[in-house]
């Protein structure tokens, strides 16, 4: 080794070679060099900041989303099961059918259900001049299956005496509610058996 | 050699004193390199500068004497720079910082002299000769004079050993980085070495005894 320093240094050589051989780096490519070099570390700072929180971000994010997706699933109301009133096509969850035609059918009923939801909804949230009565739709829904309200019947006070109750009776079917009259009036004859119909 | 003799004496206080420095530093500054770049590589810009500033200038010249070209030079001295700070973040201190910049920049010339073919030599690589402080106008004529028998000196040795040779002189590598730099096996940059400094050697001795010879005339 030190054979083979002895003839790779040369020292008058060397020394003849630094003393002519000394030129500087221009002072424009030095402020090029050393602009690069604050550029990059600039740059680099964006992007590591980048790679230190997207790995991170992501695994929170599908997490997140497997959660979230879980939950959906979980509330999804399954076919066969009695329709809670939920159209699970919105869900994107086709309803099982036996046969095209039956699963047609289930469509229609589903969709016809709907809109006599929206109907009551939409009559409940009419104002109370339009109704009569100010009893809530939903109630109408009852043992009768037809619209009228559950209330729709005489008060004690009228069905005191067999005048009112029968002036009570003519209301209601004056206003259409032939059911509710038809069922006052069987109350009545139970109540007052002597009562006769007046001409 | 008289000419470049002259020189060197008035100069010698100066360089005794810089290579008695480095020498000092020794090993240490090896791994200051290593540690400014793990620095820099860590976002600390005022540590590139440091090791910038140390090691411009010799890359300079090494690179316009290998090409004896100012611009290809300049081209090749960014590129291997930029080269550098764009591979920081895989930085890894196995080797001498030098070796490893030095490496860098001669896989840049001979990329760069693959692309470009025009790439030619030019008999003046310095045409900044201002007068250094104090300095007689006979002496900027002697340097003037000895740069170029220097550069005369190193055109006419092959591609290879002018390689060897200055890595040697400007990066100050051993022959095992010379060999690691260039591709080639320790024998055969140990040999090439030796062939440049003899070449050399008798080059500048014809040169002046030639230019003494003017003179005597």
């Amino acid at each position: 080794m030190s054979n083979d320093k002895r003839q790779a240094d040369n020292p008058d050589l060397s020394t003849a070679y630094r003393a002519v051989a000394n030129e500087r780096t221009p002072p424009a490519l030095d402020r090029a060099v050393l602009t690069l070099a604050k550029q990059e570390t600039r740059v680099s700072a964006g992007s590591d900041w980048l790679y230190r929180w997207y790995r991170p971000a992501v695994f929170v994010a599908t997490v997140g989303l497997s959660f979230a997706l879980i939950l959906e699933l979980s509330e999804t109301p399954k076919p066969g099961l009695p329709d809670s009133g939920v159209d699970s096509s919105i869900n994107g969850v086709a309803p099982v059918s036996e046969s095209p035609f039956q699963g047609a059918a289930d469509a229609t009923a589903r969709q016809v259900r709907r809109l006599g939801i929206d109907a009551n909804s939409s009559m409940s949230e009419s104002p109370p001049s339009m109704n009569e009565s100010a009893v809530p739709a939903n109630s109408s829904l009852s043992d009768t299956g037809s619209l009228l309200p559950a209330t729709d019947s005489c008060s004690d006070e009228q069905r005191a005496n067999t005048a009112s109750w029968w002036a009570c009776i003519e209301e209601l079917e004056n206003q259409g509610l032939t059911q509710a009259a038809e069922r006052e009036l069987q109350t009545l004859l139970r109540d007052f058996p002597g009562f006769s119909l007046p001409e | 050699m008289t000419t470049l003799t002259t020189i060197a004496s008035s100069r010698d206080a100066s360089l005794c004193r810089r290579d008695k420095v480095a020498y000092a530093r020794g090993m240490s500054k090896q791994l200051e390199d290593s540690a400014l770049m793990l620095r820099y590589r860590d976002g600390d810009i005022a540590a590139f500068e440091t090791l910038y500033r140390r090691h411009n200038d010799s890359l300079y010249r090494y690179l316009l004497r290998l090409s004896a070209n100012r611009q290809t030079a300049e081209d090749v001295f960014q590129d291997a720079w930029s080269k550098i700070i764009k591979a920081r973040q895989n930085y890894r201190p196995t080797a001498k910082f030098s070796t490893y910049l030095f490496r860098v920049a001669h896989n840049c010339f001979i990329d760069y002299v693959r692309r470009n073919k025009r790439h030619g030599r030019e008999t003046n690589t310095d045409p900044d000769l201002s007068p250094d402080q104090g300095e007689a106008p006979e002496q900027l004529a002697e340097r003037h004079l000895a740069r170029k028998q220097l550069d005369n000196a190193l055109n006419t040795l092959p591609d290879e050993q002018r390689d060897a040779f200055l890595l040697h002189e400007e990066g100050g590598l051993s022959i095992d980085d010379i060999g690691f730099v260039t591709g080639a096996n320790r024998e055969t940059a140990k040999s090439r070495l030796r062939y440049a400094v003899a070449k050399l050697k008798s080059e500048m001795v014809k040169a002046n005894a030639t230019d003494k010879g003017i003179y005597d005339e």
